[in-house]
């Protein structure tokens, strides 16, 4: 077939094709090269120390992979999944007050739905950082140089937390994730988040947080299928000193992260009004 | 002990330690969670839906007279985690449900574990 089509081709088609295959070798060797070619027999590999004589960074940690939250050591009861201490954080009277006034539908003050103030049931806004965790669902890490996002199958929601040196942008209006900057110490992504509105809760219980709440959170992989968060939340209008709080994740290899939308359907929402109305008698 | 009521029966344990089903959407305020109830019927309608899974079923009184009963589980995505499918369960299945009952007598019923078409299901 090829034969009889170069034995038809004119003159003039025939140095074209002719052309465009000289150019294309061209153009695409040196990557078939460089896929290819060997080291010369004898050659010495390079050394691990670079022509300046510092020694080469060590290799970036890699958090890549679909996480899910795991009961933490030794806990007692189900706090972790709406609160994330089951040591009360140092709140200030402002803290107080809001504490108080929040009628969660969690924890031992619970209330019915119906009654309950907390954002979240009450328009579907989102949970922000760092309530995101507690709401019983995995979360992807995905690494790219300069940069880690984190993607929320609760609410669909995701951070980008940037590792390439920039400084936070507070050019932005407050916002429900945060601005979110990160560097690497040693094993542990240290990430400075700032910029919050003050309209989410700290947890699913009612804690409160202000504006002016500054979290830092460490991650690190403890081992090949664990990962563990310590959060360090800091709020001066709200708390009257930091404190810390530890999550615990564990690899998912399997798993998929799946669509989830904070939504009521109407077979939801006519349960919700049946658990709280009086039954007809 | 465990005593019938109509349709369905009520059984008060003492080891709800062991139960600890963990919500995603809210709390169990509007649940008795002293208390254990058991529904036996038949599935009118399953509803694999976001925020939480929804099993209607029909409970037959000892009069004849049937009851409709709302059961309520947790997440989908968690479900399917758990190999739940949209197809698990269907119209007609025979079921017993065990959850908590709504605090203000309907016939709702948070779940804790069903056996349907003999397999059980827990941590619903």
């Amino acid at each position: 077939m090829f034969e009889s089509r170069v034995k038809s081709c004119g003159m003039q088609k025939c140095l074209t094709v002719s052309s465009l295959v000289l150019v294309g070798m061209l153009v695409f060797s040196p990557l078939l090269f460089s896929q290819t070619a060997k080291q010369p027999a004898g050659a010495k590999p390079r050394s691990k120390t670079s022509v300046n004589g510092t020694q080469p960074k060590a290799a970036t940690p890699n958090l890549t992979g679909l996480w899910a939250e795991t009961r933490p050591p030794a806990s007692a009861g189900d706090y972790w999944v709406y609160e994330f201490s089951t040591q009360e954080p140092p709140m200030t009277p402002w803290g107080e007050e809001q504490y108080r006034a929040a009628k969660p539908s969690f924890g031992p003050n619970g209330v019915s739905i119906a009654d309950t103030n907390d954002p979240v049931y009450h328009g579907c806004v989102p949970p922000g950082v760092p309530r995101v965790y507690l709401h019983p669902f995995p979360l992807q890490i995905v690494q790219i140089p300069g940069q880690v996002t984190i993607l929320y199958e609760y609410d669909n929601l995701s951070r980008r937390i940037y590792t390439d040196g920039q400084a936070h942008n507070t050019d932005l209006p407050p916002t429900w994730m945060g601005d979110s900057i990160g560097k690497w110490e040693g094993d542990t992504l240290v990430v400075d988040t700032t910029n919050f509105n003050d309209k989410t809760w700290l947890d699913r219980i009612g804690h409160p947080h202000s504006a002016a709440l500054h979290l830092v959170e460490r991650f690190r992989r403890v081992d090949p299928k664990n990962l563990q968060i310590e959060l360090t939340i800091e709020d001066p209008k709200a708390y009257t000193k930091p404190w810390t709080a530890h999550l615990f994740y564990q690899l998912q290899p399997g798993w998929k992260l799946l669509e989830l939308f904070c939504e009521d359907n109407d077979s939801f929402l006519d349960l919700e009004k049946q658990e709280t109305i009086t039954p007809a008698k | 002990m465990r005593q019938k009521i109509f349709g369905f029966m009520v059984l008060a344990v003492s080891i709800l330690a062991l139960f600890s089903p963990v919500f995603a959407h809210h709390g169990e305020a509007n649940y008795d969670t002293s208390v254990v109830v058991d529904v036996k019927g038949k599935i009118s309608d399953f509803q694999f839906i976001n925020p939480h899974v929804l099993i209607y079923i029909d409970a037959k009184n000892q009069d004849g007279t049937v009851e409709k009963w709302t059961c309520e589980a947790t997440s989908p995505n968690l479900l399917y985690r758990r190999g739940w499918t949209k197809t698990t369960l269907k119209p007609g299945d025979e079921i017993t449900a065990s959850g908590h009952r709504a605090r203000n007598g309907n016939a709702l019923l948070r779940l804790m574990k069903i056996v349907a078409n003999g397999k059980e299901y827990g941590n619903l």
